[in-house]
């Protein structure tokens, strides 16, 4: 009798192991095709809780237009997104239509055939509100790898209502300007937190005019020039303008800015970013009865343009070993230009670059002040373009391992400027060799 | 029937197996072989020789750096954790009233003491404005930039890994309920002070247990990750950027895979041959009450 009980559960434990073992080997063969000929695509994204609905709501329009075709949304936020990518990338599992950033190209699609080339679905996607422009950010050796959904340019963005109650009423243009707020200001406060080199690329690039890094990785700045850039980041953290590098490291550290209490209650009065994720920052102020403004870029003395230095953001790549290209271009298509899915995308990637879908999104009135401020400064500011190479790993690893050991005392604008040069083409250089 | 009976024994391995072969063994072994080629996780690996194994050790600043920071760390964080779970566990030992309630009080921060949630919480606790520095200023200190120089990240992350003493603990506490009692009483019948009871007595009669938590503290800690990949992200300026940080970053960020396989053989190579010093030591210092028998 008690034979016959342990049989059966050594048979049912074992059964109950292979299970778990077959579960996973089973799931990725059914997402592919479903039955009665209705179509499965994935779709995969990062992004906050605001992009998450947006795109759900969008995915939930193109099914109810495209019975026959089921989307299979895959998102997440940003921190880990490039590990998942690289595995899935590696192993061919990645999403049919996935959001990709401009750097991974150079990775994934060194030479362009990486992902499916779009502009075989010119039938498909319209792409005449794209500019040529636009389009060439997400093109390697003519192919199409991808089709960029905004544009990102780098931005100074205050609270407006700490100036106004200092007494600032109209923002400075110049970085000297910004000098003598820091004396308005209580001691305490810094109209502009910079974060990271970055910050300092614009203002070499505002003198030199010239981008950071060229297509192919070279540095176009002299050591010189870099020099100056660390000289006058220190002149900004003597003068109050920012805090200390150390400053930022313990208060902020690894966080988001947005989330931290000195920038809540406006001690971190002013700040360096991207346009596309000033929405977060002004969501928070708003909890907290502030507005966020966006004065124009602060120049420096004969600046040879703006400086804000400029990136494609969010493109959107179909996977080469999708079974269902079409499928993933008419769900593309849907949300890039179909009325339907642009408003429900909404604002939650920035706005768009495609004219036709930024007036789609004006007539709906789905567009906010902080997003039009956005969309208003970024067409006035004379950017310059930078390569892909600025957002690498191993290159961004290199010239913020510099700007830290400058921060903290450790070595002068001199070695700086000689170790940037150094550790980003050594980092451009080992890169190269794998190619 | 006895044939039966193995068979039965195997069946309740299967799921076992299965998972260590593939889990374990496989990842072990193509590891191994990824450590010989430019592996970058999308296009194929080609053989490239020796040539991670040189680059770590020759043109890498980072790698080398990165262990001597890991052994610092490791060399910090053991010698003190083990140490004060010993002190608690021989506290833990008295009898007294309540003293489960506190046993199991103790033994908390083990079970959340690798968490992402705990390290999330460090990262606040030694913010500018978090509570250490809250404190600090209570009692009229400066506040101190934790997070900013060098050696304070070290040592917030010691603190945490010091902290993670609970499960050292408790088998430290096991070992001190099995030394008969009678020893205790005859030295006390001699006349022997606490001290000499304790350093005589019971320090002998657990050396195979210490042995035991050293060996395991010292493979955790060389292999710590999540500590400084979330309080720290390896800086300020690299300075708590630990071995198995510059594996993963190679690996997922810099699509090296390769690199990264050779670098987790060095590191296992390292961490093998410190546990077989250990164990070739232990004959002088271990001692087992049956006699080393088992």
């Amino acid at each position: 009798m008690i034979s016959k009980v342990k049989k059966i559960l050594i048979v049912a434990t074992t059964a109950l192991a292979l299970l778990g073992l077959t579960a996973c080997g089973k799931n990725s063969s059914n997402s592919a095709s479903g039955d009665n000929g209705k179509v499965t695509i994935r779709f995969s994204w990062w992004g906050n809780d605001d992009r998450h609905k947006d795109t759900l709501k969008a995915i939930k329009k193109f099914e109810k237009k495209y019975p026959n075709i089921k989307v299979k949304a895959e998102y997440s936020g940003w921190d880990g997104i490039e590990q998942k990518m690289a595995t899935q990338i590696s192993g061919g599992t990645e999403a049919d239509l996935m959001q990709t950033n401009y750097d991974w190209y150079l990775n994934y699609s060194p030479k362009g055939d990486g992902f499916v080339d779009l502009n075989k679905y010119k039938n498909i996607i319209d792409m005449s509100g794209y500019s040529k422009d636009i389009l060439k950010a997400g093109t390697i050796d003519g192919k199409l790898n991808g089709i960029p959904h905004g544009s990102n340019t780098r931005v100074v963005a205050v609270n407006k209502n700490i100036l106004n109650k200092y007494g600032v009423k109209t923002y400075p243009t110049t970085w000297d300007g910004w000098k003598k707020v820091t004396k308005t200001l209580p001691k305490g406060y810094y109209p502009v937190e910079f974060h990271t080199f970055l910050d300092i690329i614009c203002y070499i690039t505002q003198k030199t005019g010239k981008s950071f890094l060229d297509d192919n990785g070279k540095i176009n700045y002299s050591q010189q020039e870099i020099k100056d850039g660390f000289d006058w980041y220190q002149d900004m953290v003597d003068s109050g303008v920012t805090p200390s590098r150390k400053w930022v490291m313990d208060t902020v550290g690894s966080n988001s800015m947005a989330t931290t209490k000195e920038f809540l209650n406006g001690k971190i009065t002013g700040f360096f970013d991207w346009t596309a994720v000033l929405n977060s920052f002004s969501t928070n102020l708003d909890q907290v009865n502030m507005t966020l403004d966006i004065p124009s870029f602060p120049t420096t003395e004969n600046p040879k343009n703006d400086g804000a230095i400029e990136k494609a953001t969010m493109l959107f790549s179909i996977s080469k070993h999708s079974k269902h290209p079409k499928e993933a271009a008419k769900l593309l298509n849907f949300i890039l230009n179909d009325p339907d899915g642009v408003k429900a995308m909404g604002i939650s990637r920035g706005m768009p670059v495609n004219t036709k879908a930024q007036k789609i999104l004006e007539k709906a009135g789905e567009v906010d002040a902080t997003t039009k401020k956005a969309v208003e400064y970024s067409n006035k500011t004379n950017g310059v373009l930078e390569s892909r190479y600025l957002e690498l790993s191993q290159v961004s690893t290199a010239y913020n391992d510099v700007t830290d050991r400058f921060g903290v005392g450790e070595i002068n604008s001199t070695q700086a400027a000689k170790q940037i040069i150094t550790k980003v083409n050594a980092a451009v250089k080992q890169f190269k060799s794998k190619n | 029937m006895k044939s039966k009976k193995k068979y039965i024994g195997l069946i309740f391995l299967i799921p076992w197996m299965i998972g260590t072969l593939i889990f374990t063994i496989y990842p072990f072994i193509s590891s191994l072989i990824y450590s010989f080629t430019n592996y970058d996780l999308i296009s194929k690996p080609k053989f490239v020789g020796f040539a991670n194994y040189i680059e770590m050790f020759t043109t890498d600043p980072d790698f080398v750096r990165s262990l001597k920071v890991t052994i610092e760390y490791t060399i910090l964080t053991v010698p003190i954790q083990l140490i004060f779970a010993l002190f608690l566990a021989f506290i833990l030992n008295f009898k007294l009233k309540g003293i489960n309630f506190f046993r199991t009080a103790y033994y908390v921060p083990s079970i959340l003491g690798g968490n992402v949630a705990v390290a999330i919480l460090w990262k606040f606790l030694f913010n500018k404005t978090g509570l250490v520095n809250q404190v600090i200023q209570t009692f009229g200190g400066k506040p101190v930039g934790w997070l900013s120089s060098s050696s304070n990240a070290m040592f917030v992350l010691v603190i945490l890994g010091v902290w993670q003493f609970g499960s050292a603990m408790v088998i430290f506490l096991s070992a001190l309920q099995q030394i008969p009692t009678d020893l205790y009483e005859a030295a006390r019948v001699d006349g022997a002070k606490k001290w000499t009871i304790f350093f005589k007595i019971t320090i002998p009669l657990i050396t195979p247990t210490v042995f035991f938590n050293l060996v395991m503290q010292l493979n955790n800690k060389l292999q710590e990750f999540n500590s400084p990949y979330l309080i720290t992200n390896g800086g300020p300026t690299k300075s708590t950027y630990l071995t198995s940080l510059l594996i993963y970053d190679n690996a997922f960020k810099n699509f090296r895979m390769g690199y990264a396989c050779a670098m987790s053989w060095v590191l296992f190579i390292i961490i093998a041959v410190l546990a077989l010093a250990l164990f070739k030591s232990s004959n002088r210092w271990v001692y087992y009450s049956d006699g080393g028998q088992n």
